[in-house]
């Protein structure tokens, strides 16, 4: 998995790029994490070049959605491919967390912050 | 002493240590409803005990202490086992955690009608009478019927009928605890003292170790039901030991019940999916709405087992996920 972030005013889009399993969801909690830290509260993350996430990948953005959220900001999800919003819609996910096709749409969403 | 503070003594304890155990389960895995019926089946095992005790202690002709010590934990343990046989038989207990939660449950109401009755036969007694019967007695009472409820659940894995001698582990422990307390081998208060230290922190241990559990469980199995998912949706089923199994035996089932099959094989992997999304939803936290589209997932999970018949179910036996918790998952979500 590899990831990479960029800030559009005080929207951070972390783009995700692999499988999101047990090996790597852990790197991707302290992407997350680290932005937080920053105060970085609005969270985009691009699930474009992402073919596969398990449970593990599902339980950071849980916890990333929580934190976000109990600090005024929120965790929005973009470009994810269609077996991965299956799962998240059989989920249930998608009734917590806000999907956008775009990441673009994801970012606008926040309003005048992006 | 005024009757509010003597029934306040004796029945709120045990109502506060059973709300402590349902706050202190992250993952909720007892409904409100479920917790009452749990605490209607006490009551009821409460009514039972009372008739048992005063046909069998004169047909015995026994005197109350030795009775109180050896015969009444055996019958009252026993009837108030008889709701967890009930809830495991219904795969309606998926972990040592909600096991806890159902057996203190039916305890408090074992304690609660317990309590009431000795109010009204002893209105006079002191309050120190009603702290041991309140936090002894009613604790001793809903703990000995969780501990009952947990060992039994650990025992028993297989979904269905559940074999009686798999209670006796549990069962007798439980007399034991009951029979020690009524034996007040130490003073009242002094073993009350030691049921309201002792009991919170057995309680935080199983419950941390139960949710270290659950957490595996769920991550593994979401994952797997995943994969069947993503085989059956892209049509590469019959790459998977499903699939192959299901080339086999094509031969001895229309081909419309082998559809069917592959049908349920899906449907269940998305309930599944469904079950542990909501577990791991309310482990993060957030209390996630029933979704209405649930209701007829399960009419078409009915149509389909009717559809595919005994004898065809049977044959996808391997490959249905049967465990006990794999059938309170979908309780759980049917109930909701």
């Amino acid at each position: 998995m590899q990831t990479s972030v960029d800030r559009r005013g005080d929207v951070v889009t972390v783009h995700i790029a692999g499988s999101v399993d047990g090996l790597t969801a852990e790197g991707l909690q302290q992407v997350f994490t680290g932005e937080l830290a920053a105060q970085h509260h609005n969270l985009v993350a691009d699930f474009g070049g992402v073919e596969y996430t398990s449970s593990a990948g599902l339980r950071v953005l849980l916890a990333t959605l929580k934190q976000a959220r109990s600090r005024g900001g929120d965790l929005r999800l973009a470009g994810l491919n269609p077996d991965v919003l299956k799962v998240l819609e059989l989920s249930g996910f998608t009734t917590i967390l806000s999907v956008f096709d775009t990441v673009d749409g994801a970012v606008k969403s926040f309003g005048g912050r992006g | 002493m005024t009757t509010v503070l003597a029934v306040a003594v004796s029945v709120l304890p045990v109502f506060l240590f059973l709300a402590a155990l349902v706050l202190i389960d992250s993952y909720k895995l007892v409904a409100l409803r479920a917790i009452l019926l749990s605490i209607i089946a006490g009551v009821v095992a409460g009514l039972a005990s009372y008739v048992v005790n005063v046909q069998l202690r004169p047909a015995l002709d026994l005197d109350p202490a030795p009775y109180s010590m050896y015969v009444a934990p055996v019958v009252e343990e026993a009837l108030k086992a008889a709701f967890v046989l009930y809830l495991l038989h219904r795969s309606r207990v998926g972990f040592v955690v909600d096991a806890a939660i159902h057996g203190f449950g039916i305890g408090t109401g074992f304690a609660l009608l317990e309590n009431l009755y000795y109010l009204r036969v002893n209105p006079d007694a002191t309050l120190w009478t009603w702290i041991v019967r309140g936090f002894g007695t009613a604790i001793m009472h809903g703990g000995a019927t969780a501990i009952l409820a947990m060992v039994s659940k650990t025992l028993h894995h297989r979904p269905g009928a559940v074999r009686l001698y798999l209670l006796l582990p549990g069962l007798s422990v439980a007399v034991v605890l009951h029979s020690l307390y009524n034996h007040f081998l130490l003073q009242p208060l002094l073993a009350t003292a030691l049921i309201v230290l002792v009991f919170p922190w057995l309680s935080i241990a199983v419950f941390q170790h139960s949710e270290r559990e659950t957490g595996a469980w769920l991550g593994a199995g979401f994952d797997t039901d995943q994969e069947l998912l993503r085989a059956v949706r892209s049509g590469q089923v019959s790459a998977t030991p499903a699939g192959r199994y299901l080339h086999t035996v094509r031969s001895s089932f229309p081909a419309e019940v082998i559809v069917d099959m592959l049908c349920l094989l899906r449907l269940r992997a998305e309930l599944a999916i469904h079950a542990k999304g909501v577990l791991m939803m309310r482990e993060a936290g957030f209390d996630p709405a029933p979704d209405p589209a649930l209701k007829d997932k399960f009419e078409e999970l009915r149509y389909l087992e009717r559809s595919i018949g005994k004898t065809g179910l049977l044959a996808l036996h391997p490959f249905l996920h049967t465990s006990t918790r794999d059938l309170w998952q979908l309780n759980m979500l049917n109930e909701a």
